[in-house]
């Protein structure tokens, strides 16, 4: 016989202790502090007109990863350099976005070989499905990254029912220069059904040997978030950078061992402008997001570190469409902005769509640039530090 | 690939199919033939592949894992209904409910993005919700409520041994059908103690 339950009388004080106990345990247990982030070492040396580490003649080439025919829609581009200096880069592309038919591609490029190689699969849906003993209905926004140790990750979302607002995120992984992936494995970032976690920005390391992902969430809300993922796989914390219904996208550019800023994607109303917001003890927290000079057209952007408080951005320059695609630089950590340069730009008119940019920084000084051209190309633009400074001082 | 949290998911779906079933099969006089088939299609509907894949596959993939807490009340409902063993009392679940309710309010707006505090992310790893959860449950061993002791040593359970894909505990204590269960039993129970309250 079960003995009358009641929250009131002789359980009252105990219970009330109790939750007092958990509340306060539970914050005095969380940790502080977080690993310091991981600087990486071609954005620390000064550049410009101080000691330009590149070629003495300014480089600026452009070109397509592969032909018009490989697919009709192609999306989401992302790169990373391998060991020997090529790069690799990874995209997603099928009959149309969200189709069936979508698969995650990879090409390599250089060094010494100006074309890139071959388009080859890695992995679709069906694929994905039997890894993860569950129906997967599209893949998307794959995000290559290499840990500490050398290994490389792709992190993509999938979705098994609705929209991209029902995403999860996902992971493969390449021990031997992306020859070779593994299965996929799932990371558990929602208490929604573990739905609504997307992901664009590059990844970084922290010193502990953990991973750095920014996501943001789509769901009924729009926010930025950060997850600290192991080198097991397993998420180990996550960090909310904005919250409410209006900023998503989050890039990331580490400026030293604690502090980094993330510029954000915005969705709410006018004046519609690139969401900031900053870090000071290595993405534990992060100061209320607040609207730069630049504007955001509610698109993807990048931002990263390329010398010491010295930011590159490439982002559609536009309130409205994506016809225009500039470079900004910033030389005070983030502060203030100069647009130097256009790597495209058409009339709003036209309906072109020039989105999605992602770009590296690699071990020679030379600078990777890759973005979705009018949904069915990925274009890629190499520059080097000479342009830079010639693009700074015109 | 079959690791613990597919064959947790099976389960679990397969505990659903049979109360469904359970309850569509009423008609049926032959009792040994409406059990049969209450315990045995289950496992066919599921194993059925429909273009390529398993019908479980597809429930999954709308799902996910559902919580340790979900799975043994639906347990609860199968052992009250076929072999008349009631896992957990009413009386004390229906305030169990009310507490799921008004703790999964706070946690689900607050994971949507309602201000910069997430109980959900400060979950990972955390030790210190799974050891007051046991504190917690001694306190229900001592007052006798034998039944919410379980509901919340399982999950712990669970957690520390990683059956599920997930390592935060609220994966292992809610789920967004849970909390709308839970809504539903707490509003009801509420409306009816009003009405009580009014007529008294």
């Amino acid at each position: 016989m079960h003995k009358e339950f009641s929250l009131t009388g002789s359980w009252l004080i105990p219970s009330l202790v109790l939750i007092l106990a958990l509340v306060l345990g539970w914050f005095a247990y969380n940790p502080k502090i977080t690993p310091d982030f991981v600087v990486p070492a071609n954005s620390i040396e000064p550049i410009g007109p101080f000691d330009s580490a590149g070629s003495d003649t300014p480089v600026y080439r452009e070109s397509f990863i592969f032909p018009k025919g490989l697919n009709a829609y192609n999306h989401a581009s992302s790169l990373i350099e391998l060991n020997n200096g090529q790069i690799l880069a990874v995209w997603y592309g099928g009959s149309r976005e969200g189709a069936a038919d979508v698969k995650i591609f990879k090409s390599v490029f250089g060094p010494g070989n100006s074309a890139w190689s071959k388009p080859e699969a890695i992995i679709n849906a069906a694929k994905v499905s039997r890894d993860l003993a569950r129906y997967v209905k599209k893949i998307g926004n794959p995000v290559i990254h290499r840990d500490d140790g050398g290994k490389l990750w792709i992190f993509f979302v999938t979705v098994s029912v609705g929209g991209w607002s029902g995403s999860s995120l996902n992971y493969i992984t390449s021990e031997d220069e992306g020859l070779n992936w593994s299965n996929t494995s799932r990371l558990i970032t929602s208490p929604f059904l573990n739905v609504s976690t997307l992901v664009k920005g590059q990844p970084f390391n922290y010193k502990d040997g953990s991973i750095g992902l920014p996501v943001y969430h789509e769901l009924a809300g729009k926010f930025s978030e950060l997850l600290r993922i192991s080198k097991s796989g397993a998420v180990i914390n996550k960090y909310r950078i904005t919250n409410g219904r209006k900023s998503l996208q989050p890039s990331i550019a580490i400026l030293d061992e604690k502090n980094a800023i993330a510029l954000m994607r915005y969705s709410g109303k006018a004046p519609k402008r690139i969401l900031s917001s900053t870090t000071t003890d290595g993405g534990l927290t992060w100061s209320p997001g607040k609207k730069i000079s630049l504007p955001n057209p509610n698109s993807g952007l990048m931002v990263r570190a390329v010398a010491k408080n010295k930011l590159l951005l490439v982002f559609n320059n536009t309130e409205h469409g994506r016809n225009i695609l500039s470079l900004a630089v910033s030389n005070d950590g983030g502060k203030t902005w100069n647009i130097i340069h256009d790597f495209e730009r058409s009339t709003a008119e036209s309906k072109d769509r020039f989105s999605y940019p992602y770009f590296i920084k690699t071990k020679s000084g030379d600078y990777h640039l890759t973005y979705t051209w009018k949904k069915h190309l990925v274009k890629h633009v190499v520059f080097n530090d000479r342009w830079l400074i010639k693009q700074e001082n015109n | 690939m079959i690791d613990s949290a597919s064959i947790y998911s099976f389960f679990t779906y397969y505990l659903v199919l049979v109360i469904i079933l359970q309850w569509s099969s009423r008609s049926i006089r032959n009792r040994r033939l409406a059990i049969s088939l209450t315990l045995f299609a289950p496992l066919l509907i599921l194993i059925i592949p429909f273009s390529g894949l398993p019908v479980f596959y597809y429930i999954r993939g709308a799902t996910g894992e559902l919580s340790v807490i979900t799975v043994i009340i639906l347990s609860g409902v199968i052992t009250g209904k076929f072999y008349n063993i009631e896992i957990l009392n009413k009386n004390s679940t229906e305030y169990f409910y009310i507490v799921i309710f008004v703790i999964g309010l706070i946690f689900y707006i607050t994971s949507l993005g309602y201000g910069q505090f997430d109980p959900y992310g400060l979950a990972y790893g955390n030790l210190v919700l799974p050891s007051g959860l046991l504190i917690f449950t001694a306190l229900l061993i001592w007052k006798k409520q034998y039944g919410l002791a379980m509901l919340l040593t399982v999950p712990v359970i669970a957690y520390e041994t990683g059956v599920l894909e997930s390592n935060n505990i609220w994966d292992y204590l809610i789920d967004p059908f849970l909390w709308l269960y839970a809504t539903g039993r707490a509003i009801k129970y509420l409306t009816g103690f009003v009405k009580k309250q009014n007529t008294a």
